[in-house]
């Protein structure tokens, strides 16, 4: 009835671990290529983005401010815009803020070529609240400008 | 009887053999895990495609009150109204039709009524010509930044006739004239997603005429060209001044 015999007992021997850093690095540097960081999105305005089919890549490595443009969840107010972190009241706010911004030697350096302005638009916005964030823009001279977008299959 | 005794002991030998491979377990080779771990390694990188955010991209222009008077031949004329309708040269249209109003606006027979009509043909010699005489200008009058805005033109147009001739092609291509643009009116009320759907239309329609003119003169359309290889990049500018994204928007203004 024994099963465990003493006779048939046995030592397994360890099994090897020197391939394991192999295998760790493999997924390590899998998940470094593959992920993308999650677009900034806005934790202040509810943005349903538009899907159009000719798309082009957003360069990488480039410095940029962000704008939302869209309502605050649960209401049907006016459009607000929101710049980085907080929502614009006045819209003159966008300006000082370029201007400020292109003091920093980081962005001035590249202000005319690699400085872009990401616009996420809810796709209710009206035209007129864009124009009025554009004319903005233009007074500041940061001119780039890029409109984030789904792509259409 | 000796002869059994051998077979015997074969036999024997066999059977404490057999009972002796159970008990040890042979240590697994890991020598080649590293080469699979590799392989694998390779196979998703190559494998693997980045998402990008994908974007579609304006320039603003510079903050003027110059007024310009265009030709109206020279300008087509896409609007909104606040309800998102669309028009076409003062007539209602679908948002499908503007695709094929800009690819006739770039691509029609010479002197179409409505239509601009066609600059001179750019050459090489004509590109050579064009860029010495604005040397000379530009020598008697160093900071006059048209000369300088027109050798920019002009030099591009020449890269583009060099990379025409080393596809075997014939260096020359006909272009609108410089004050011919898409015009885009949008009513204040307009939603945004109008906006960018006519944008979407018009860079569908650039960008059908690219690809083919692309696979007609380089083999290649235009959307399979990459950027980052510098073969390739020389021919993207060359078809970017065959057919150039020409996009006016127009003051804030009422739409009917």
């Amino acid at each position: 009835m024994s099963k465990f015999s003493k006779g048939k007992k046995r030592k397994d021997p360890a099994i090897s671990t020197a391939a394991l850093p192999d295998i760790v690095f493999m997924l390590l540097f899998f998940f470094m290529v593959t992920t993308v960081f999650k677009e900034k999105e806005s934790n202040k305005l509810e943005i349903d983005k538009v899907a159009i089919k000719e798309t082009i890549d957003l360069e990488k490595n480039i410095k940029a401010a962000y704008f939302w443009i869209g309502r605050v969840p649960g209401t049907t107010d006016d459009f607000r815009v929101q710049l980085d972190d907080d929502l614009v009241n006045d819209y003159s706010e966008i300006k000082d803020y370029l201007v400020k911004l292109k003091k920093n030697p980081e962005f001035s350096q590249v202000w005319n070529n690699r400085f872009f302005n990401v616009f996420k638009v809810d796709q209710k916005t009206e035209m007129r609240v864009v124009r009025k964030v554009h004319d903005e823009l233009k007074e500041a001279e940061a001119f780039k400008v890029v409109y984030s977008v789904n792509r259409e299959k | 009887m000796w002869l059994l005794q051998v077979g015997l002991e074969a036999h024997f030998s066999n059977i404490l053999e057999n009972n002796m491979a159970k008990r040890e377990i042979e240590e697994i080779n890991a020598g080649s895990m590293a080469d699979i771990a590799f392989l694998l390694l390779i196979f998703f990188l190559i494998t693997t495609t980045m998402n990008l955010p994908q974007v579609q991209e304006e320039r603003l222009p510079q903050k003027s009150e110059v007024e310009f008077l265009l030709n109206e031949r020279n300008v087509l004329q896409i609007m909104a109204n606040k309800n998102d309708k669309i028009g076409i040269e003062g007539e209602f249209a679908e948002l499908e039709d503007i695709k094929e109003a800009v690819k006739e606006f770039y691509v029609h027979p010479e002197g179409t009524p409505n239509q601009p009509n066609y600059d001179t043909l750019v050459t090489t010699e004509r590109c050579q010509k064009r860029l010495d005489n604005l040397q000379i200008a530009l020598a008697a009058y160093p900071d006059a930044a048209v000369y300088k805005i027109d050798e920019g033109i002009w030099s591009r147009r020449l890269d583009a006739c060099n990379a025409l001739i080393d596809a075997g092609k014939k260096g020359e291509f006909q272009v609108l004239p410089a004050n011919a643009t898409v015009s885009i009116q949008m009513d204040n009320s307009t939603k945004y997603i109008t906006y960018m759907k006519v944008l979407d239309q018009i860079m569908q329609g650039l960008n059908e005429l690219r690809d083919e003119y692309s696979k007609e003169n380089f083999g290649v359309p235009f959307s399979k060209l990459n950027d980052k290889v510098e073969s390739d990049k020389r021919k993207i500018v060359a078809i970017r001044q065959v057919y150039p994204k020409k996009i006016m928007k127009e003051k804030n203004r009422s739409v009917q």
